[in-house]
Protein backbone atom coordinates (compact mmCIF):
# COMPACT_ATOMS: atom_id res chain seq x y z
CA UNK A 1 0.00 0.00 0.00
CA UNK A 2 1.59 3.49 -0.80
CA UNK A 3 0.55 6.31 0.85
CA UNK A 4 -1.03 9.37 -1.42
CA UNK A 5 -1.60 11.97 0.81
CA UNK A 6 0.91 13.13 3.22
CA UNK A 7 -0.60 11.98 6.60
CA UNK A 8 -2.26 15.22 8.06
CA UNK A 9 -2.90 14.29 11.89
CA UNK A 10 -6.49 13.25 11.41
CA UNK A 11 -7.69 16.54 13.39
CA UNK A 12 -7.47 14.22 16.33
CA UNK A 13 -8.32 15.82 19.25
CA UNK A 14 -7.17 12.72 21.20
CA UNK A 15 -10.88 12.09 21.70
CA UNK A 16 -11.21 8.55 22.45
CA UNK A 17 -14.55 6.99 21.10
CA UNK A 18 -17.23 6.40 23.37
CA UNK A 19 -17.57 3.12 24.97
CA UNK A 20 -20.71 1.49 26.30
CA UNK A 21 -23.86 1.68 25.16
CA UNK A 22 -22.53 5.71 23.75
CA UNK A 23 -20.60 4.12 21.16
CA UNK A 24 -23.55 3.37 19.62
CA UNK A 25 -26.02 5.48 20.35
CA UNK A 26 -23.12 8.39 18.99
CA UNK A 27 -21.41 6.62 16.33
CA UNK A 28 -20.38 7.71 13.23
CA UNK A 29 -18.02 5.24 12.25
CA UNK A 30 -19.30 3.07 9.39
CA UNK A 31 -18.74 -0.15 10.78
CA UNK A 32 -20.48 0.14 13.96
CA UNK A 33 -23.28 1.70 11.64
CA UNK A 34 -23.13 -1.08 9.29
CA UNK A 35 -23.01 -3.44 12.10
CA UNK A 36 -26.13 -1.80 13.58
CA UNK A 37 -28.19 -2.07 10.63
CA UNK A 38 -27.47 -5.46 10.27
CA UNK A 39 -28.54 -5.98 13.94
CA UNK A 40 -31.41 -4.02 13.29
CA UNK A 41 -32.36 -6.08 9.98
CA UNK A 42 -32.18 -9.59 11.57
CA UNK A 43 -34.60 -8.41 14.94
CA UNK A 44 -37.06 -7.35 12.27
CA UNK A 45 -36.39 -10.48 10.32
CA UNK A 46 -37.47 -12.14 13.19
CA UNK A 47 -40.51 -10.10 13.85
CA UNK A 48 -41.66 -10.29 10.47
CA UNK A 49 -41.04 -14.03 10.77
CA UNK A 50 -43.18 -14.87 13.84
CA UNK A 51 -45.73 -12.91 11.71
CA UNK A 52 -45.34 -15.48 8.82
CA UNK A 53 -45.61 -18.45 11.18
CA UNK A 54 -48.75 -16.67 12.73
CA UNK A 55 -50.17 -17.02 9.04
CA UNK A 56 -49.04 -20.27 8.04
CA UNK A 57 -50.25 -22.17 11.34
CA UNK A 58 -53.95 -20.17 10.55
CA UNK A 59 -53.81 -21.76 6.67
CA UNK A 60 -52.17 -25.45 8.14
CA UNK A 61 -55.84 -26.31 8.11
CA UNK A 62 -59.45 -25.29 6.20
CA UNK A 63 -61.89 -23.04 8.76
CA UNK A 64 -60.64 -20.93 11.36
CA UNK A 65 -58.40 -21.79 14.25
CA UNK A 66 -55.75 -19.39 15.73
CA UNK A 67 -56.81 -16.29 14.49
CA UNK A 68 -59.65 -13.77 13.91
CA UNK A 69 -59.66 -12.96 10.00
CA UNK A 70 -58.80 -9.22 10.68
CA UNK A 71 -55.96 -10.01 13.44
CA UNK A 72 -54.99 -12.10 10.43
CA UNK A 73 -54.82 -9.06 7.73
CA UNK A 74 -52.90 -6.93 10.11
CA UNK A 75 -50.01 -10.40 10.17
CA UNK A 76 -49.97 -10.22 6.54
CA UNK A 77 -49.91 -6.27 6.28
CA UNK A 78 -47.23 -5.81 8.35
CA UNK A 79 -45.46 -8.87 8.02
CA UNK A 80 -45.10 -7.78 4.41
CA UNK A 81 -43.35 -4.09 5.42
CA UNK A 82 -41.69 -5.56 7.97
CA UNK A 83 -39.94 -7.59 5.90
CA UNK A 84 -39.08 -5.31 2.92
CA UNK A 85 -38.57 -1.87 4.89
CA UNK A 86 -37.15 -3.14 8.36
CA UNK A 87 -35.53 -6.38 7.34
CA UNK A 88 -34.14 -6.96 3.52
CA UNK A 89 -33.40 -3.17 2.24
CA UNK A 90 -31.87 -2.35 6.00
CA UNK A 91 -29.42 -5.43 5.61
CA UNK A 92 -28.34 -4.42 2.46
CA UNK A 93 -27.89 -0.46 3.47
CA UNK A 94 -25.59 -2.49 6.28
CA UNK A 95 -23.67 -4.32 3.64
CA UNK A 96 -22.84 -0.93 2.23
CA UNK A 97 -22.06 0.78 5.34
CA UNK A 98 -19.50 -1.92 5.84
CA UNK A 99 -18.12 -2.16 2.76
CA UNK A 100 -18.55 0.47 0.31
CA UNK A 101 -15.64 2.72 2.27
CA UNK A 102 -13.45 -0.16 2.40
CA UNK A 103 -14.21 -1.19 -1.54
CA UNK A 104 -13.13 2.31 -2.62
CA UNK A 105 -10.49 2.99 -0.15
CA UNK A 106 -12.28 5.70 1.66
CA UNK A 107 -11.79 6.25 5.65
CA UNK A 108 -15.76 6.27 6.40
CA UNK A 109 -18.82 7.43 4.50
CA UNK A 110 -18.91 11.52 3.26
CA UNK A 111 -21.25 12.39 5.62
CA UNK A 112 -21.13 10.28 9.37
CA UNK A 113 -23.15 12.60 11.31
CA UNK A 114 -26.41 12.02 8.41
CA UNK A 115 -25.65 8.36 8.94
CA UNK A 116 -25.65 7.91 12.23
CA UNK A 117 -29.35 9.67 11.89
CA UNK A 118 -30.24 7.13 9.19
CA UNK A 119 -30.06 4.54 11.20
CA UNK A 120 -31.60 5.66 13.99
CA UNK A 121 -34.88 6.67 12.66
CA UNK A 122 -35.39 2.89 11.59
CA UNK A 123 -36.23 1.42 15.45
CA UNK A 124 -38.43 4.47 15.82
CA UNK A 125 -40.65 3.01 12.61
CA UNK A 126 -39.93 -0.05 13.27
CA UNK A 127 -42.01 0.67 17.05
CA UNK A 128 -44.56 2.21 14.94
CA UNK A 129 -45.08 -0.30 12.80
CA UNK A 130 -45.57 -2.92 15.75
CA UNK A 131 -47.39 -0.57 18.05
CA UNK A 132 -49.91 -0.23 15.11
CA UNK A 133 -50.97 -3.93 16.17
CA UNK A 134 -52.14 -2.31 20.07
CA UNK A 135 -54.23 0.84 18.44
CA UNK A 136 -57.87 0.55 18.50
CA UNK A 137 -59.21 -2.07 16.34
CA UNK A 138 -56.07 -3.20 15.82
CA UNK A 139 -53.92 -3.45 13.28
CA UNK A 140 -54.18 -2.65 9.90
CA UNK A 141 -55.34 -4.98 7.65
CA UNK A 142 -54.73 -3.24 4.71
CA UNK A 143 -52.01 -5.58 2.60
CA UNK A 144 -48.58 -3.62 2.36
CA UNK A 145 -49.34 -2.26 -0.44
CA UNK A 146 -52.04 0.18 1.40
CA UNK A 147 -54.47 -0.01 -1.33
CA UNK A 148 -57.68 3.03 -1.33
CA UNK A 149 -60.27 2.44 -0.19
CA UNK A 150 -59.26 0.12 2.47
CA UNK A 151 -56.60 2.75 3.61
CA UNK A 152 -58.41 5.79 3.61
CA UNK A 153 -61.26 3.61 5.79
CA UNK A 154 -58.81 1.84 8.31
CA UNK A 155 -58.49 2.68 12.23
CA UNK A 156 -56.08 4.65 13.92
CA UNK A 157 -53.47 1.92 13.11
CA UNK A 158 -53.21 3.36 9.64
CA UNK A 159 -52.04 6.66 10.70
CA UNK A 160 -49.04 4.99 12.41
CA UNK A 161 -48.11 2.88 9.69
CA UNK A 162 -48.60 6.06 7.02
CA UNK A 163 -46.05 7.71 9.60
CA UNK A 164 -43.73 5.40 10.18
CA UNK A 165 -43.25 4.89 6.10
CA UNK A 166 -42.50 8.47 5.98
CA UNK A 167 -39.50 7.94 8.54
CA UNK A 168 -38.34 4.69 7.09
CA UNK A 169 -38.33 6.59 3.80
CA UNK A 170 -36.24 9.64 4.94
CA UNK A 171 -33.98 7.17 6.04
CA UNK A 172 -33.59 5.39 2.74
CA UNK A 173 -33.16 8.56 0.99
CA UNK A 174 -30.07 9.98 3.58
CA UNK A 175 -28.56 6.82 3.29
CA UNK A 176 -28.69 7.18 -0.74
CA UNK A 177 -27.18 10.32 -0.18
CA UNK A 178 -24.23 9.40 1.32
CA UNK A 179 -24.01 6.21 -0.88
CA UNK A 180 -24.20 8.74 -3.95
CA UNK A 181 -21.51 11.02 -2.39
CA UNK A 182 -19.08 8.28 -0.56
CA UNK A 183 -19.02 6.62 -4.26
CA UNK A 184 -18.88 10.04 -6.50
CA UNK A 185 -16.30 11.73 -4.48
CA UNK A 186 -13.80 9.28 -2.01
CA UNK A 187 -12.41 6.86 -3.97
CA UNK A 188 -8.73 6.57 -3.75
CA UNK A 189 -6.69 7.81 -6.41
CA UNK A 190 -6.88 5.73 -9.39
CA UNK A 191 -9.80 3.75 -8.30
CA UNK A 192 -12.25 4.48 -11.54
CA UNK A 193 -15.77 3.94 -11.39
CA UNK A 194 -15.13 1.21 -13.97
CA UNK A 195 -12.73 -0.37 -11.20
CA UNK A 196 -15.06 -0.71 -8.74
CA UNK A 197 -16.10 -4.08 -7.57
CA UNK A 198 -19.56 -4.82 -8.54
CA UNK A 199 -21.13 -4.45 -5.29
CA UNK A 200 -20.49 -0.74 -5.44
CA UNK A 201 -21.91 -0.18 -8.92
CA UNK A 202 -24.82 -2.14 -7.87
CA UNK A 203 -25.65 0.45 -4.93
CA UNK A 204 -24.92 3.18 -6.61
CA UNK A 205 -27.93 2.68 -9.20
CA UNK A 206 -29.70 1.03 -6.38
CA UNK A 207 -29.59 4.45 -4.05
CA UNK A 208 -30.11 6.30 -7.53
CA UNK A 209 -33.08 4.62 -7.47
CA UNK A 210 -34.25 5.25 -3.72
CA UNK A 211 -33.75 9.12 -4.18
CA UNK A 212 -36.05 8.70 -7.18
CA UNK A 213 -38.74 6.69 -5.97
CA UNK A 214 -39.07 7.39 -1.85
CA UNK A 215 -41.08 10.22 -2.42
CA UNK A 216 -42.86 8.87 -4.46
CA UNK A 217 -44.22 6.17 -2.23
CA UNK A 218 -44.26 9.13 0.51
CA UNK A 219 -46.56 10.88 -1.55
CA UNK A 220 -48.93 8.41 -1.79
CA UNK A 221 -49.31 7.70 1.77
CA UNK A 222 -49.55 11.57 2.36
CA UNK A 223 -52.07 11.62 0.20
CA UNK A 224 -54.41 8.90 1.94
CA UNK A 225 -53.65 10.78 5.05
CA UNK A 226 -55.01 14.00 3.55
CA UNK A 227 -58.00 11.75 2.68
CA UNK A 228 -58.13 10.30 5.61
CA UNK A 229 -58.23 13.44 8.09
CA UNK A 230 -58.14 16.28 6.15
CA UNK A 231 -61.11 16.13 3.65
CA UNK A 232 -59.31 15.52 0.56
CA UNK A 233 -60.35 13.38 -2.18
CA UNK A 234 -57.52 12.03 -3.77
CA UNK A 235 -58.50 8.46 -4.16
CA UNK A 236 -62.63 9.20 -3.40
CA UNK A 237 -64.39 8.10 -6.23
CA UNK A 238 -67.51 9.77 -4.06
CA UNK A 239 -65.46 12.89 -3.87
CA UNK A 240 -64.41 13.19 -7.87
CA UNK A 241 -61.05 11.31 -6.85
CA UNK A 242 -59.93 7.40 -8.39
CA UNK A 243 -58.48 4.43 -5.85
CA UNK A 244 -56.72 3.44 -9.34
CA UNK A 245 -54.90 6.91 -9.12
CA UNK A 246 -53.14 5.28 -5.33
CA UNK A 247 -52.37 1.97 -7.07
CA UNK A 248 -50.32 3.78 -10.12
CA UNK A 249 -48.43 6.21 -7.80
CA UNK A 250 -47.66 2.81 -5.38
CA UNK A 251 -46.49 0.71 -8.06
CA UNK A 252 -44.73 3.67 -9.68
CA UNK A 253 -42.49 3.30 -6.24
CA UNK A 254 -43.69 -0.37 -6.22
CA UNK A 255 -41.81 -1.28 -8.85
CA UNK A 256 -38.65 0.13 -8.70
CA UNK A 257 -38.63 -0.90 -5.40
CA UNK A 258 -38.62 -4.61 -6.16
CA UNK A 259 -35.63 -3.84 -8.04
CA UNK A 260 -33.85 -2.01 -4.91
CA UNK A 261 -34.40 -4.58 -3.18
CA UNK A 262 -32.53 -6.96 -5.86
CA UNK A 263 -29.55 -5.23 -7.10
CA UNK A 264 -27.92 -5.06 -3.86
CA UNK A 265 -28.39 -8.66 -3.97
CA UNK A 266 -26.97 -8.85 -7.46
CA UNK A 267 -23.63 -6.98 -6.17
CA UNK A 268 -23.44 -9.20 -3.54
CA UNK A 269 -23.17 -12.37 -5.36
CA UNK A 270 -20.85 -11.18 -7.99
CA UNK A 271 -18.60 -10.53 -5.36
CA UNK A 272 -18.91 -14.14 -4.11
CA UNK A 273 -19.58 -16.15 -7.23
CA UNK A 274 -15.75 -14.98 -8.61
CA UNK A 275 -14.18 -15.07 -5.27
CA UNK A 276 -15.30 -19.12 -5.44
CA UNK A 277 -14.72 -19.69 -9.25
CA UNK A 278 -11.22 -18.27 -8.56
CA UNK A 279 -11.84 -16.10 -11.73
CA UNK A 280 -12.64 -12.84 -12.36
CA UNK A 281 -16.60 -11.74 -12.59
CA UNK A 282 -17.16 -12.74 -16.77
CA UNK A 283 -18.73 -9.46 -17.88
CA UNK A 284 -17.88 -6.60 -15.81
CA UNK A 285 -18.66 -4.02 -18.07
CA UNK A 286 -21.84 -5.86 -19.26
CA UNK A 287 -22.97 -6.29 -15.66
CA UNK A 288 -22.08 -2.37 -15.03
CA UNK A 289 -24.77 -1.40 -17.93
CA UNK A 290 -26.83 -4.31 -17.54
CA UNK A 291 -27.89 -3.43 -13.91
CA UNK A 292 -28.16 0.37 -14.94
CA UNK A 293 -30.46 -0.15 -18.08
CA UNK A 294 -32.35 -3.04 -15.69
CA UNK A 295 -32.63 0.45 -13.53
CA UNK A 296 -34.18 2.71 -16.36
CA UNK A 297 -36.49 0.33 -17.06
CA UNK A 298 -37.19 -0.51 -13.89
CA UNK A 299 -39.39 2.20 -14.26
CA UNK A 300 -41.28 1.79 -17.30
CA UNK A 301 -43.42 -1.76 -16.38
CA UNK A 302 -44.97 -0.78 -13.13
CA UNK A 303 -48.69 -1.22 -14.38
CA UNK A 304 -47.57 -4.95 -14.58
CA UNK A 305 -48.96 -5.47 -11.09
CA UNK A 306 -52.32 -4.39 -11.95
CA UNK A 307 -53.73 -5.94 -15.54
CA UNK A 308 -57.01 -6.59 -13.41
CA UNK A 309 -57.57 -3.03 -11.77
CA UNK A 310 -59.49 -1.76 -15.36
CA UNK A 311 -56.99 -0.19 -17.96
CA UNK A 312 -57.65 0.44 -21.80
CA UNK A 313 -55.97 -2.97 -23.63
CA UNK A 314 -53.37 -0.74 -25.22
CA UNK A 315 -52.18 -0.06 -21.41
CA UNK A 316 -52.39 -3.62 -21.28
CA UNK A 317 -50.15 -4.58 -23.90
CA UNK A 318 -47.69 -1.85 -23.70
CA UNK A 319 -46.97 -3.12 -19.64
CA UNK A 320 -46.68 -6.54 -20.84
CA UNK A 321 -44.50 -6.14 -23.62
CA UNK A 322 -42.14 -3.88 -21.53
CA UNK A 323 -42.35 -6.49 -18.74
CA UNK A 324 -41.52 -9.13 -21.04
CA UNK A 325 -38.41 -7.17 -22.69
CA UNK A 326 -36.86 -6.40 -19.12
CA UNK A 327 -36.09 -9.73 -18.64
CA UNK A 328 -33.37 -9.90 -21.28
CA UNK A 329 -30.50 -7.88 -19.19
CA UNK A 330 -31.61 -9.64 -16.28
CA UNK A 331 -31.09 -12.92 -18.50
CA UNK A 332 -27.82 -11.64 -19.34
CA UNK A 333 -26.69 -10.99 -15.45
CA UNK A 334 -27.89 -14.55 -15.24
CA UNK A 335 -25.69 -15.94 -17.90
CA UNK A 336 -22.71 -13.64 -16.82
CA UNK A 337 -22.61 -15.89 -13.22
CA UNK A 338 -23.08 -19.13 -15.26
CA UNK A 339 -19.95 -18.13 -17.44
CA UNK A 340 -17.61 -16.92 -14.58
CA UNK A 341 -17.99 -20.60 -13.17
CA UNK A 342 -17.63 -22.13 -16.42
CA UNK A 343 -14.14 -23.68 -15.77
CA UNK A 344 -13.15 -22.19 -12.90
CA UNK A 345 -11.85 -24.05 -9.85
CA UNK A 346 -14.98 -23.96 -7.79
CA UNK A 347 -14.91 -24.73 -4.16
CA UNK A 348 -18.84 -24.63 -2.35
CA UNK A 349 -18.24 -23.23 0.99
CA UNK A 350 -21.15 -21.79 2.84
CA UNK A 351 -21.06 -17.98 0.78
CA UNK A 352 -20.64 -20.04 -2.51
CA UNK A 353 -23.57 -22.91 -1.52
CA UNK A 354 -25.98 -19.78 -0.66
CA UNK A 355 -24.80 -18.07 -4.22
CA UNK A 356 -25.64 -20.83 -6.37
CA UNK A 357 -28.69 -21.28 -4.08
CA UNK A 358 -29.71 -17.71 -4.98
CA UNK A 359 -28.63 -18.00 -8.88
CA UNK A 360 -31.22 -21.00 -9.17
CA UNK A 361 -33.62 -19.99 -6.77
CA UNK A 362 -33.81 -16.02 -8.07
CA UNK A 363 -34.16 -17.61 -12.23
CA UNK A 364 -36.94 -19.67 -11.10
CA UNK A 365 -38.80 -16.86 -9.58
CA UNK A 366 -37.98 -14.56 -12.28
CA UNK A 367 -38.90 -16.73 -14.68
CA UNK A 368 -42.48 -17.01 -12.82
CA UNK A 369 -42.40 -13.37 -12.94
CA UNK A 370 -42.63 -14.10 -16.87
CA UNK A 371 -45.16 -16.21 -16.63
CA UNK A 372 -47.03 -13.22 -14.58
CA UNK A 373 -46.49 -10.72 -17.23
CA UNK A 374 -48.41 -12.08 -19.81
CA UNK A 375 -51.74 -10.32 -18.93
CA UNK A 376 -54.87 -13.01 -20.18
CA UNK A 377 -52.29 -15.63 -18.05
CA UNK A 378 -52.22 -12.33 -15.04
CA UNK A 379 -56.10 -12.36 -15.12
CA UNK A 380 -56.59 -15.88 -14.03
CA UNK A 381 -53.55 -15.39 -11.34
CA UNK A 382 -53.71 -12.20 -9.93
CA UNK A 383 -54.11 -12.30 -5.92
CA UNK A 384 -53.80 -16.48 -6.00
CA UNK A 385 -50.53 -18.52 -3.74
CA UNK A 386 -49.18 -17.98 -7.33
CA UNK A 387 -48.26 -14.35 -7.24
CA UNK A 388 -47.60 -15.63 -3.55
CA UNK A 389 -45.07 -18.08 -4.48
CA UNK A 390 -43.78 -15.71 -7.58
CA UNK A 391 -42.33 -12.82 -5.48
CA UNK A 392 -40.91 -15.05 -2.24
CA UNK A 393 -38.81 -17.09 -4.81
CA UNK A 394 -37.62 -13.39 -5.55
CA UNK A 395 -37.18 -12.00 -2.17
CA UNK A 396 -36.11 -15.09 0.04
CA UNK A 397 -34.23 -16.91 -2.17
CA UNK A 398 -33.18 -14.33 -4.13
CA UNK A 399 -32.66 -11.08 -2.00
CA UNK A 400 -32.22 -13.09 1.27
CA UNK A 401 -29.90 -15.95 0.08
CA UNK A 402 -28.31 -13.41 -0.78
CA UNK A 403 -27.51 -11.67 2.41
CA UNK A 404 -27.01 -14.61 3.72
CA UNK A 405 -23.98 -15.64 1.06
CA UNK A 406 -22.47 -12.17 2.14
CA UNK A 407 -22.39 -12.75 5.60
CA UNK A 408 -21.00 -15.69 5.69
CA UNK A 409 -18.72 -14.37 2.92
CA UNK A 410 -17.74 -11.10 5.10
CA UNK A 411 -18.07 -12.49 8.72
CA UNK A 412 -14.45 -13.25 9.03
CA UNK A 413 -13.36 -9.61 7.57
CA UNK A 414 -16.17 -8.00 10.20
CA UNK A 415 -15.03 -10.07 13.64
CA UNK A 416 -11.86 -11.14 12.82
CA UNK A 417 -13.12 -15.17 13.36
CA UNK A 418 -14.43 -18.01 11.47
CA UNK A 419 -17.80 -18.91 11.64
CA UNK A 420 -18.16 -22.94 11.52
CA UNK A 421 -17.99 -24.30 8.36
CA UNK A 422 -20.73 -27.50 8.92
CA UNK A 423 -23.08 -25.44 10.85
CA UNK A 424 -22.96 -22.86 7.85
CA UNK A 425 -23.99 -25.60 5.57
CA UNK A 426 -26.17 -27.33 7.73
CA UNK A 427 -27.92 -23.56 7.58
CA UNK A 428 -27.95 -23.98 3.55
CA UNK A 429 -29.29 -27.18 3.22
CA UNK A 430 -32.02 -26.62 5.80
CA UNK A 431 -32.96 -23.40 4.58
CA UNK A 432 -33.10 -24.35 0.84
CA UNK A 433 -34.80 -27.10 1.52
CA UNK A 434 -37.36 -25.97 3.99
CA UNK A 435 -37.91 -22.88 1.65
CA UNK A 436 -38.77 -25.00 -1.59
CA UNK A 437 -40.87 -26.99 0.88
CA UNK A 438 -43.17 -23.83 2.22
CA UNK A 439 -43.31 -22.07 -1.68
CA UNK A 440 -42.68 -24.52 -4.25
CA UNK A 441 -46.23 -25.86 -3.87
CA UNK A 442 -48.07 -22.67 -3.62
CA UNK A 443 -47.77 -22.50 -6.95
CA UNK A 444 -49.77 -25.48 -7.36
CA UNK A 445 -51.98 -23.73 -4.94
CA UNK A 446 -52.32 -20.82 -7.03
CA UNK A 447 -52.92 -22.36 -10.23
CA UNK A 448 -55.91 -24.09 -8.58
CA UNK A 449 -57.18 -20.94 -7.64
CA UNK A 450 -56.45 -20.34 -4.02
CA UNK A 451 -56.39 -16.43 -3.29
CA UNK A 452 -54.14 -14.49 -1.47
CA UNK A 453 -54.65 -12.82 1.44
CA UNK A 454 -57.89 -14.61 3.02
CA UNK A 455 -57.51 -16.54 6.16
CA UNK A 456 -59.34 -20.08 5.69
CA UNK A 457 -59.65 -21.90 2.28
CA UNK A 458 -61.76 -24.72 0.32
CA UNK A 459 -61.02 -28.31 1.83
CA UNK A 460 -59.39 -29.29 -1.40
CA UNK A 461 -56.49 -26.80 -0.58
CA UNK A 462 -55.73 -28.84 2.62
CA UNK A 463 -53.00 -31.02 1.56
CA UNK A 464 -50.75 -28.23 0.00
CA UNK A 465 -51.01 -26.09 2.56
CA UNK A 466 -50.41 -28.22 5.39
CA UNK A 467 -47.61 -28.93 3.37
CA UNK A 468 -46.26 -25.23 3.19
CA UNK A 469 -47.02 -24.50 7.02
CA UNK A 470 -44.57 -27.18 7.79
CA UNK A 471 -41.77 -25.98 5.56
CA UNK A 472 -42.70 -22.29 6.90
CA UNK A 473 -42.10 -23.27 10.64
CA UNK A 474 -39.02 -25.43 9.29
CA UNK A 475 -37.44 -22.56 7.21
CA UNK A 476 -38.10 -20.33 10.14
CA UNK A 477 -36.78 -22.59 13.08
CA UNK A 478 -33.39 -23.07 10.74
CA UNK A 479 -32.85 -19.19 11.33
CA UNK A 480 -32.01 -19.56 15.12
CA UNK A 481 -29.07 -21.92 13.67
CA UNK A 482 -28.28 -19.18 11.79
CA UNK A 483 -28.30 -16.90 14.72
CA UNK A 484 -26.18 -19.17 16.57
CA UNK A 485 -23.46 -19.51 14.05
CA UNK A 486 -23.08 -16.06 13.94
CA UNK A 487 -23.14 -15.49 17.61
CA UNK A 488 -21.01 -18.45 18.01
CA UNK A 489 -18.46 -17.16 15.50
CA UNK A 490 -18.73 -13.42 17.32
CA UNK A 491 -17.76 -15.16 20.85
CA UNK A 492 -16.01 -17.93 20.17
CA UNK A 493 -14.75 -18.52 16.52
CA UNK A 494 -11.90 -19.80 15.01
CA UNK A 495 -9.31 -17.14 14.74
CA UNK A 496 -9.50 -16.25 10.93
CA UNK A 497 -6.64 -16.07 8.32
CA UNK A 498 -5.52 -12.42 6.75
CA UNK A 499 -7.35 -14.16 3.76
CA UNK A 500 -9.67 -16.59 4.20
CA UNK A 501 -10.78 -16.86 0.48
CA UNK A 502 -7.90 -17.27 -1.85
CA UNK A 503 -10.23 -15.83 -4.78
CA UNK A 504 -11.43 -12.77 -3.21
CA UNK A 505 -10.07 -9.86 -4.19
CA UNK A 506 -11.39 -6.47 -3.84
CA UNK A 507 -9.80 -4.27 -1.58
CA UNK A 508 -11.31 -4.91 1.64
CA UNK A 509 -9.17 -8.31 1.37
CA UNK A 510 -6.01 -6.97 -0.11
CA UNK A 511 -5.56 -4.04 1.45
CA UNK A 512 -7.21 -4.55 4.87
CA UNK A 513 -5.75 -6.65 7.86
CA UNK A 514 -8.56 -8.61 9.16
CA UNK A 515 -10.46 -7.68 10.98
CA UNK A 516 -10.92 -4.65 9.54
CA UNK A 517 -9.41 -1.73 11.54
CA UNK A 518 -11.73 1.02 13.41
CA UNK A 519 -10.90 3.55 10.71
CA UNK A 520 -10.47 2.03 7.33
CA UNK A 521 -7.95 3.91 4.61
CA UNK A 522 -6.90 6.98 6.69
CA UNK A 523 -4.41 7.14 3.81
CA UNK A 524 -5.71 6.10 1.02
CA UNK A 525 -4.32 3.35 -1.25
CA UNK A 526 -2.88 3.99 -4.81
CA UNK A 527 -4.77 1.59 -7.19
CA UNK A 528 -2.87 0.81 -9.84
CA UNK B 1 -3.82 -3.01 -17.81
CA UNK B 2 -2.95 -0.62 -20.91
CA UNK B 3 -2.47 3.35 -20.46
CA UNK B 4 -3.52 4.61 -23.98
CA UNK B 5 -5.27 8.07 -23.43
CA UNK B 6 -8.70 7.20 -24.24
CA UNK B 7 -10.33 9.65 -27.20
CA UNK B 8 -13.62 11.28 -26.90
CA UNK B 9 -16.71 9.28 -27.76
CA UNK B 10 -18.22 10.48 -30.60
CA UNK B 11 -22.55 11.00 -30.87
CA UNK B 12 -22.99 7.30 -32.54
CA UNK B 13 -20.53 6.12 -29.92
CA UNK B 14 -22.09 7.08 -27.01
CA UNK B 15 -25.72 5.88 -28.99
CA UNK B 16 -24.17 2.48 -29.68
CA UNK B 17 -23.09 2.64 -25.82
CA UNK B 18 -26.81 3.34 -24.22
CA UNK B 19 -28.26 0.85 -26.99
CA UNK B 20 -26.04 -2.29 -25.82
CA UNK B 21 -26.33 -1.25 -21.99
CA UNK B 22 -29.89 -1.38 -22.65
CA UNK B 23 -29.57 -5.19 -23.32
CA UNK B 24 -26.68 -5.71 -21.11
CA UNK B 25 -24.21 -6.86 -23.30
CA UNK B 26 -20.79 -4.70 -24.32
CA UNK B 27 -16.82 -5.35 -23.84
CA UNK B 28 -14.57 -3.96 -21.55
CA UNK B 29 -11.76 -3.29 -24.15
CA UNK B 30 -14.53 -1.27 -25.68
CA UNK B 31 -14.72 0.91 -22.60
CA UNK B 32 -11.52 1.01 -21.85
CA UNK B 33 -10.79 3.05 -25.52
CA UNK B 34 -13.40 5.74 -25.12
CA UNK B 35 -14.21 8.37 -22.73
CA UNK B 36 -17.62 9.67 -21.90
CA UNK B 37 -19.03 12.30 -19.92
CA UNK B 38 -22.27 11.26 -17.51
CA UNK B 39 -23.68 14.24 -18.89
CA UNK B 40 -23.78 12.46 -22.40
CA UNK B 41 -24.99 9.39 -20.71
CA UNK B 42 -28.06 10.62 -18.81
CA UNK B 43 -28.77 12.21 -22.10
CA UNK B 44 -28.69 9.89 -24.50
CA UNK B 45 -30.05 7.31 -22.07
CA UNK B 46 -32.99 9.02 -21.39
CA UNK B 47 -33.63 10.17 -24.81
CA UNK B 48 -32.96 6.47 -25.64
CA UNK B 49 -35.66 5.12 -22.65
CA UNK B 50 -38.32 7.48 -24.79
CA UNK B 51 -37.53 6.18 -27.90
CA UNK B 52 -38.39 2.61 -26.02
CA UNK B 53 -41.71 3.71 -24.62
CA UNK B 54 -42.14 5.16 -28.42
CA UNK B 55 -41.86 1.52 -29.69
CA UNK B 56 -43.23 -0.39 -27.74
CA UNK B 57 -46.36 2.03 -27.42
CA UNK B 58 -46.13 1.62 -31.59
CA UNK B 59 -46.25 -1.87 -31.93
CA UNK B 60 -49.15 -2.22 -29.88
CA UNK B 61 -50.83 0.37 -32.31
CA UNK B 62 -50.02 -1.56 -35.15
CA UNK B 63 -50.97 -4.59 -33.00
CA UNK B 64 -54.61 -3.63 -32.39
CA UNK B 65 -55.46 -2.12 -35.02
Amino acid sequence: MEAAHAHHGHDDHAHGHPTGIMRWVKSTNHKDIGTMYLWFSFTMFLVGGVMALIIRSELFQPGLQIVQPDFFNSMTTYHGLIMVFGAIMPAFVGFANWLIPMQIGAPDMAFPRMNNLSFWLLPPAALLLVAAQFMPGGGAGVGWTMYAPLSTQAGPAMDLTIFAVHILGISSIMGSINIITTILNMRAPGMTLMKMPLFCWTWLITAYLLVAVMPVLAGAVTMTLTDRHFGTHFFNAAGGGDPVLYQHIFWFFGHPEVYIIAIPAFGVVSQVIPAFSRKPLFGYASMVYATASIAILSFMVWAHHMYTAGMPVEAQLYFMYATTLIAVPTGVKVFNWVATMWKGSLTFETPMLFAIGFLFLFTLGGFTGLVLSITPVDVQLHDTYYVVAHFHYVMVAGALFSAFAGIYFWLPKWTGRMYNETLGKWHFWLSLVFFNVTFFVQHFLGLAGMPRRIPDYAVQFTEFNMISSIGAWGFGLSQLLFLYIVIKCIRSGEKAPEKPWEGADSLEWTHLPTPAPWHSFETPPVIK
Amino acid sequence: MMDRAPRKATLFEVVRMVLSAFLGIRKRAEHEKLEVSPLQVIIVGVMAAALFVLTVVSVVQLVIR
